[in-house]
């Protein structure tokens, strides 16, 4: 029986952990299978879908108005912003014309909804 | 763009079914069966460049047959350009496509939300499994056969 | 009236089941159990304006075997269901349920195959705070109801009666 380490035995076992969908280090859920050596992360496979509300199925459902409010919480800290990107497509594929006052006041309210995503 | 509809016209005249142009947004619609080829000289074509790939979406047309098809959506930094790229599968049992995730491997993600939403297999994804839903969940939901409130 | 009159005005007389229950009302303990938009809500009710500290509730424990009452705060997805049944599994009596906002009160606008129609299909919720998302005063206005909920908890006398009635039943 030698004292020296068998240089065959592994002496690490790779921890495989779990950061679960609900965890203090930010709102939101976000599973993370996560594969630790010592603190050492060797291997991350993210896990999503738990705020998969079926929102694309629910608008098939619904006139363009109708599908603002859900627009807004697609990504609930910029409201605006998501229902921005909505309205633009939509006057597209209408060929809709925006007057100049009310592209600023957009343009105004967009800003405002990124400064106060970025916050969070 | 233009760029973009001229190299597939020379490189693959036979894949082109359609070319759209509508309020300045080009579409072009091609076969899928060389899917991987005609993505590959898109993403390396000097003229064009398309190296990221923004979207990938599983499309379901029913009732008009062939009812599935698969829309992608790149864009090029260096040409700041846009382009959609559609295709039809040929069926509507069992749809499948060849995987663009080895010209993009953002596509990996993109083609599990295919998959998981409309059923779509694609041929050669290295990691095929549901995304959005629990893995053990039955059905396509956003089949337009689904029921909005789920079975 | 009886012996407060003798004991002057540095003693306050109460029952057990006061004393507990208003110790209890002062320092709950919220669970972080933020999901969507009525989160933001709530980490605007523990900021500075609507302070939630007043209350006691600053504490928001990541551990849900410290916490005391769980605020469901955004839309319930039947993915993430059993990850909730596990927290709320976790935490120790007594413990409280607030469902805040439309999404988790009744599966809000989202009529659709995924979400949960109300969480009060899994857990035993006791106050319902309404809204989309409600307004971190209305959030404050539940948990007070809430309190007033505490208050009123009859735990004492319930166990009191229990025991009563399994004596009788065995004399009987």
């Amino acid at each position: 029986m030698s004292d020296e380490p068998d240089p065959n035995h592994d002496t690490h076992r790779n921890h495989a952990a779990e950061r679960g969908p609900s965890h203090p280090s930010t709102h939101g859920v976000l599973r993370v299978l996560v594969e630790l050596d010592g603190e050492l992360i060797l291997s991350a496979d993210p896990d999503i879908g738990y705020l998969h509300r079926g929102i694309e199925k629910m608008c098939e459902y619904r006139t363009y108005h109708k599908c603002l409010p859900l627009m807004n919480r697609v990504d609930y800290l910029a409201g605006e912003v998501n229902n921005f990107g909505f309205c633009l497509a939509v006057e597209k594929l209408l060929g809709v014309e925006v007057p100049k006052r009310a592209q600023y006041i957009r343009v105004l309210i967009v800003e405002l909804t990124r400064i106060a995503s970025h916050l969070f | 763009m233009k760029q973009a509809v001229a190299l597939l016209e020379e490189k693959f005249p036979d894949e082109v079914v359609e070319v759209v142009e509508f309020r300045g947004d080009t579409t072009i619609e091609v076969k899928p069966e060389r899917i991987v080829e005609i993505m590959t000289a898109l993403k390396d074509g000097h003229d064009t460049g398309f190296k990221y790939l923004s979207m990938i979406a599983g499309m379901d047309y029913s009732p008009a047959s062939p009812r599935f098809g698969v829309v992608y959506n790149l864009y090029s930094h260096k040409h700041h350009s846009r382009i959609t790229v559609k295709t039809r599968l040929a069926d509507d049992l069992a749809p499948a496509i060849d995987s663009v995730s080895k010209v993009w491997s953002t596509a990996i993600w993109h083609e599990r939300e295919a998959y998981d939403m409309m059923g779509i297999r694609f041929n050669g994804h290295p990691d095929l499994r549901r995304i959005l839903m629990p893995g053990d969940w039955v059905g396509h939901p956003q089949r337009k056969d689904y029921p909005l409130r789920g079975e | 009236m009886g012996i407060e009159e003798h004991l002057g005005y540095n003693v306050l007389t109460t029952t057990l089941e006061k004393l507990v229950d208003w110790g209890r009302k002062n320092s709950l303990w919220p669970a972080t159990f933020g999901l969507a938009c009525c989160a933001i809500e709530m980490i605007c009710t523990a900021a500075n304006r609507w302070d939630i500290a007043r209350f006691g509730m600053e504490a928001f424990r990541a551990s849900p075997r410290q916490a005391d009452v769980i605020i469901i705060a955004g839309t319930v997805v039947k993915k993430m269901m059993p990850a909730i049944q596990r927290v709320y599994d976790q935490m120790s009596e007594p413990k409280w349920v607030i469902a805040m906002g439309a999404c988790a009160t009744s599966g809000g606008i989202f009529d659709s195959y995924a979400v949960v129609q109300g969480i009060d299909k899994y857990l035993p919720v006791d106050v319902y705070v309404p809204g989309c998302p409600p307004r971190p005063e209305g959030l404050l206005y539940g948990i007070l109801k809430l309190h007033e909920l505490i208050l009123k908890d009859p735990f004492l006398t319930q166990r009191y009666k229990e025991s009563l009635q399994a004596r009788r039943e065995v004399a009987a």
